[in-house]
C-alpha cells in the first residue's frame, strides 16, 4: 500500500471492539498532574472515531480517526494505530499508519515505526525511528498563520498565567543523538 | 585508506551539497525525496535552506528492500516492482532534489536504471539527484547514515561493522544507465568518497 496515496479499501477486517469511542477507558489519577488522561490499555481494540478533551495514551489497537484537537496523544511502545491523528501534540512510541496533523509538534520516538503524512509547526524525529512517507512544511506554516488569523480576528478571554502560549518558530526539530 | 572507511562515523566537507542546498531556497515551494532513513538533523537542515517552503519525502529505500526479501531483486522486472511498491508517489508529485546518498553502492547498475527510470517520471528539467559512490574494494555491508551537518558538511555513521564487495561503479557506466541525468558537478574527496550531482 502506498503511503502517499491512501486505499481505504486495504484497510484490514475489524477488530474485536468495534464502536465509536467518545470517551476512552480513564487511566487511573494519581495525582492532579494526571488529571484529564485517558489510556487505551494493552488488551483494548477498536474501531471508529475517538473524540474528547483528555490527553491520550493508546497501548491498545486503534483503527479508524482520533480528533483530540486541544490535547496530546500519544501511540505508547504497544501501542497499534491505523488512523488520522489530529491533536495538538502527537507522540508515536510504537506503530502508526495514517496521517498525523498537530497544532503544535509531532514527535516520532527512537522505537516508533510510522507510515504516512505529517503536517505540524515542529516535527522531532529521534535518531534510530522508522520513518516512511512526508513531511509538508508549508502546509504547516500555513496552517499556523490560519489559526493566528483566527485568534486575532476573536477576542479570546484573559488567559491565565497557565494558558499562556509562545509564539512558535516555524522550524522542524531534530532530537538529540540516541 | 581501507581502514578508514571502517572507522567512521567522521564529519567530513562536501563539495555538491552547497550547491544542493542553494537550490532549495524559495520561491517557489520545494519538493525533495530522501530514500536515506529518516534523520532530525536532515529535516532540520532542509527547512532551514528551504525556509520551510518544502515538502519532504523520506523513503528508506535500502531498509525496505532489504526487508523485502531477495526475491524482490531477483531480476529487473521484480526490482522495477518492488520499487513500485516502495516508492509510489502522488502522480502530480515532482521532484526538486533527490537524495540518494550511498544507495547506488548497493546496487546492480541493472538496478540503477530501474530505479532511475522508476523516479524519472516524477522530475522535471532541472531536478537534481545527488548520489556518492566508493572507490574502495569494500564497503560497510549498510548503507552509511548521512547527516547534513552545515551547508557544506556531513557527518557518515556507519551503521553495521561487517563489510562487503563494493560495486565501484565508474561514472561513465552511470551515466549511461541514468536516462535524462547528465553529470553537473563530481568530487572525489579524500575519504574514498566520490560524490556526484546529477541533473536533469
Amino acid at each position: 500500500m502506498s503511503v502517499w496515496k491512501k486505499n481505504e479499501a486495504e484497510i484490514d477486517p475489524p477488530m474485536t471492539t468495534s464502536s465509536t469511542v467518545a470517551s476512552p477507558t480513564p487511566a487511573p489519577r494519581t495525582d492532579s498532574k494526571s488529571r484529564g488522561l485517558a489510556t487505551i490499555g494493552p488488551s483494548i481494540a477498536l474501531r471508529g472515531d475517538v473524540t474528547g478533551e483528555e490527553d491520550l495514551i493508546i497501548e491498545g489497537r486503534v483503527e479508524g480517526k482520533v480528533v483530540l484537537k486541544k490535547n496530546s496523544v500519544t501511540i505508547g511502545r504497544n501501542g497499534r494505530v491505523k488512523a488520522d491523528l489530529f491533536a495538538k501534540i502527537i507522540t508515536v512510541e510504537g506503530e502508526v499508519e495514517g496521517d498525523l496533523s498537530a497544532h503544535e509538534e509531532v514527535i516520532i520516538r527512537q522505537s516508533g515505526k510510522f507510515r504516512g503524512n505529517i503536517s505540524a509547526p515542529r516535527v522531532t524525529l529521534d535518531s534510530g525511528c522508522r520513518f516512511q512517507g512526508s513531511i509538508d512544511m508549508e502546509q504547516a506554516l500555513a496552517q499556523q498563520a490560519k489559526e493566528a488569523k483566527a485568534t486575532e480576528a476573536k477576542p479570546a478571554p484573559k488567559p491565565s498565567a497557565e494558558e499562556k502560549q509562545t509564539t512558535l518558530k516555524p522550524t522542524m526539530g531534530a532530537s538529540p543523538q540516541a | 585508506m581501507e581502514e578508514r572507511n571502517q572507522t567512521l562515523p567522521d564529519d567530513y566537507s562536501s563539495f555538491v551539497l552547497p550547491t544542493l542546498l542553494a537550490g532549495l531556497n524559495p520561491p517557489p515551494k520545494r519538493t525533495v525525496l530522501d530514500l536515506g532513513p529518516a534523520s532530525g538533523e536532515n529535516v532540520d537542515q532542509l527547512a532551514i535552506h528551504a525556509k520551510s517552503r518544502c515538502k519532504l519525502y523520506i523513503a528508506n529505500f535500502f531498509e525496505d528492500l532489504s526487508e523485502a526479501g531477495p526475491g524482490a531483486r531477483k531480476n529487473a522486472k521484480t526490482f522495477g516492482a518492488t520499487c513500485g511498491r516502495l516508492l509510489e508517489f502522488p502522480a502530480e508529485e515532482s521532484f526538486d532534489l533527490i537524495l540518494a546518498w550511498d544507495l547506488f553502492n548497493y546496487l546492480a547498475l541493472d538496478e540503477v536504471e530501474v530505479l532511475v527510470g522508476h523516479l524519472s517520471r516524477l522530475t522535471k528539467s532541472g531536478t537534481r539527484l545527488m548520489a556518492m559512490v566508493s572507490i574502495y574494494r569494500q564497503i560497510p555491508d549498510r548503507p552509511f547514515r548521512f547527516l547534513i551537518r552545515g551547508s557544506d558538511s556531513l557527518r557518515y555513521e556507519t551503521v553495521s561493522r561487517g563489510l562487503r564487495d563494493s560495486p565501484r561503479h565508474k561514472e561513465i557506466d552511470l551515466v549511461k544507465r541514468m536516462a535524462g541525468f547528465k553529470v553537473e558537478r563530481a568530487m572525489l574527496l579524500r575519504n574514498g568518497i566520490q560524490e556526484y550531482s546529477f541533473v536533469r
